[in-house]
């Protein structure tokens, strides 16, 4: 573990010490687990920092006393620490953001989570009342619960092996998959879902809101629950090839929703955008968003030349029929 | 001595004392915390009050009572400082603290309340949503949390508000504000204010009304209004219901494909949304909007 600068352990100790002295004799162990505090560090602190802690004169009677036997200790006569420091206004807002930000899912949430809304809802309140009954003035709404999001998260639990309608981004088309739910994350306001695909037989992340239906099958998984909690394959970008486009700066809003694309001020007038393919039906929908203005500088091999207009014809055909 | 040991016994000082104490006071408080040189001394003591200030530790400067010419001291009110939040047990603190693990906010520290509030025993959640942060949300949460006025420049006018929530709705950050030249409230993004929030120091009286930011898709947000007719194939009308939630207008049609009746603000963000369809849905009314994507497409080919 990194070693704490002197802020950090200040901070610590002023919350540590009060809490040491409210109980009788805690074990170092529940201190380290409780504050996070590495036990070396804990002990050194106390014994070769906090005992010469004190107040004007002092005289043995005005410095902190602490002692520690093998597994347990104690702090006396801090009488000026016997409370930790208030929660900030701004802590007290973070805090009941987050814990309203997940009542608000309550109903859609893996049963181990709901399990604690009760408490949390209490401790809610609490903190509300404390905060004067004002509204909270920050406000955290998580990508909207969709209709599928409890049965996938069923599937987790129960580790069932669910067929789903698709609709495939990279083809614009309904597909149906057998896949294993491996767990649900939230990203950029919308749900998405990481499974083993048995139809491709690999890891996949899918987007909730594609989900058209789900079917629960009579199955057995072929793969284990979750192990590594940070493969977002579907992220990696590094492995699409890049389009390097440039538009005129007044169109830069138009890139919003496609939060993937990097771009940097090139003029006074121009951005170059940095796009990689992850498909070429994503890459269409960009081509029609920039429009006419936007200049094609590199375009991958793979990518057809007339990529862009024969694009815009194909939709052009719905209009003229 | 160790500057964490000054720094506690700094603290203690100014935590034990009755009256404020003047630096020197102070110096001659703590023997050997401080150099005996004037400067070094007030160098030294100028960033240890800036360091423990930092750390949210509420240090006053305030005149000592009875100096002659006056003079100003040091002290912490214990009343500033000391914790007086409500006495939570252990289940609620475990359920808070799951609650800002799985919904946390890009580099707030997580730990310190909890610490405050005498520690945790178990292990942090794996997270839900690490919600972004943006450069001027501090600020306007010290605005909100204070009810400060704020100046900023958006759309090309100087708007001059009174802060009233901050959301976070659909992957981007809003400022609900009463606009005061316009006398109403208002829903900022945060990401479209140009520039820096000028920060005032003038207070305002926070309203009680609350004005109720519904998840809705972002081209509802606007000016100027549109009715819209979009013609969207089967393959894709569950997914576009999905986007748009249980607000959707529509009716369905014999092939299984709807009319999307929707109400537009913001036409580049929802001509977007029309073309991520491509050929699968087109757009039938207005006639200036369906004109409008024919143009466009006919100047791509």
């Amino acid at each position: 573990m990194r070693k704490m600068n002197s802020s950090e352990r200040i901070k610590r100790l002023l919350s540590v010490l009060p809490w040491i002295e409210s109980q009788n004799g805690p074990f170092v162990e529940e201190v380290v687990a409780r504050f996070d505090y590495p036990q070396k560090e804990l002990i050194e602190d106390l014994e070769n920092v906090v005992f010469f802690v004190g107040i004007y004169p002092f005289t043995p009677d005005c410095l902190i006393e602490v002692s520690i036997t093998e597994e347990r200790v104690w702090v006396r006569y801090a009488d000026w620490f016997r409370q930790p420091m208030k929660l900030s206004k701004r802590e007290l807002t973070s805090l009941r953001a987050a814990g309203e930000a997940l009542i608000a899912f309550s109903g859609s949430l893996p049963e181990e989570i709901e399990d604690e809304l009760g408490p949390l809802e209490r401790a809610l309140t609490k903190l509300s009342i404390f905060d004067g009954g004002s509204e909270n003035p920050l406000e955290i709404k998580l990508a909207t619960p969709t209709k599928h999001l409890l049965e996938i998260q069923k599937s987790i639990k129960n580790e069932t092996v669910i067929q789903i309608e698709y609709l495939v981004g990279s083809r614009n088309e309904i597909s149906t998959r057998k896949i294993e739910p491996k767990k649900i994350f939230a990203d950029g306001g919308k749900w998405y879902v990481q499974a083993y695909c048995k139809s491709s037989l690999a890891s996949k992340t899918f987007r909730v809101d594609r989900i058209k239906e789900i079917k629960v099958l009579n199955e057995v998984r072929e793969t284990k629950p979750v192990d590594d909690s940070d493969d977002k394959d579907f992220f990696n970008l590094e492995q699409f090839p890049v389009a390097v486009i440039e538009i005129p700066i007044k169109d830069k809003q138009l890139i919003e929703g496609f939060p993937n694309i990097n771009f940097e001020k090139i003029s006074d007038e121009k951005i170059r955008l940095s796009c990689p393919i992850a498909s070429e039906v994503w890459f269409r929908h960009l081509l029609m968003v920039l429009g006419a203005e936007a200049e094609l500088i590199e375009i991958p091999a793979e990518i057809e030349s007339d990529f862009r207009s024969k694009g815009a014809r194909e939709i052009l055909k719905i209009y003229n029929s | 001595m160790k500057k964490i040991e000054r720094l506690l016994n700094l603290i203690s000082a100014l935590l034990a004392t009755e009256k404020p104490l003047s630096r020197h006071t102070i110096r001659e408080r703590i023997p050997g915390a401080y150099s005996e040189n004037d400067e070094s001394f007030r160098r030294t003591f100028e960033r240890d009050k800036d360091e423990l200030r930092a750390l949210g530790i509420p240090i006053h400067l305030e005149q000592i009572p009875a100096t002659d010419p006056p003079l100003d001291g040091y002290r912490i009110r214990q009343s500033d400082y000391e914790a007086d939040h409500p006495v939570l047990d252990s289940e609620e603190i475990a359920a808070l603290h799951l609650a800002s693990n799985l919904v946390h906010l890009e580099g707030d520290d997580l730990d310190s309340p909890f610490y405050k509030m005498g520690g945790v025993l178990q292990g942090k959640a794996p997270t839900l949503s690490e919600i972004p942060s943006e450069s001027l949300i501090e600020v306007c949460m010290q605005a909100l949390i204070e009810h400060l006025t704020i100046f900023f420049n958006y759309k090309n006018e100087r708007r001059e508000v009174n802060p009233d929530r901050l959301v976070f709705s659909g992957s981007k950050w809003y400022l609900v504000a009463y606009d005061k030249n316009r006398q109403n409230i208002r829903h900022f993004r945060l990401d479209r204010i140009e520039g820096e929030i000028e920060l005032t120091s003038e207070k305002f009286e926070p309203s009680d009304k609350v004005s109720e930011i519904i998840q809705e898709p972002p081209w509802r947000f606007g000016e100027e209004e549109k009715l819209i007719e979009l013609k969207i194939n089967k393959s894709h009308a569950a997914w576009a219901l999905e986007v748009i939630g249980t607000k959707a207008v529509y009716e369905e049609l014999a092939d299984g494909s709807i009319i999307l009746h929707e109400v537009v603000r913001d036409w580049e963000i929802f001509r977007t949304f029309v073309f991520s369809f491509l050929d699968a849905a087109e757009l039938l009314k207005p006639i200036e909007c369906r004109k409008a994507i024919i143009d466009w497409l006919e100047s791509i080919q």
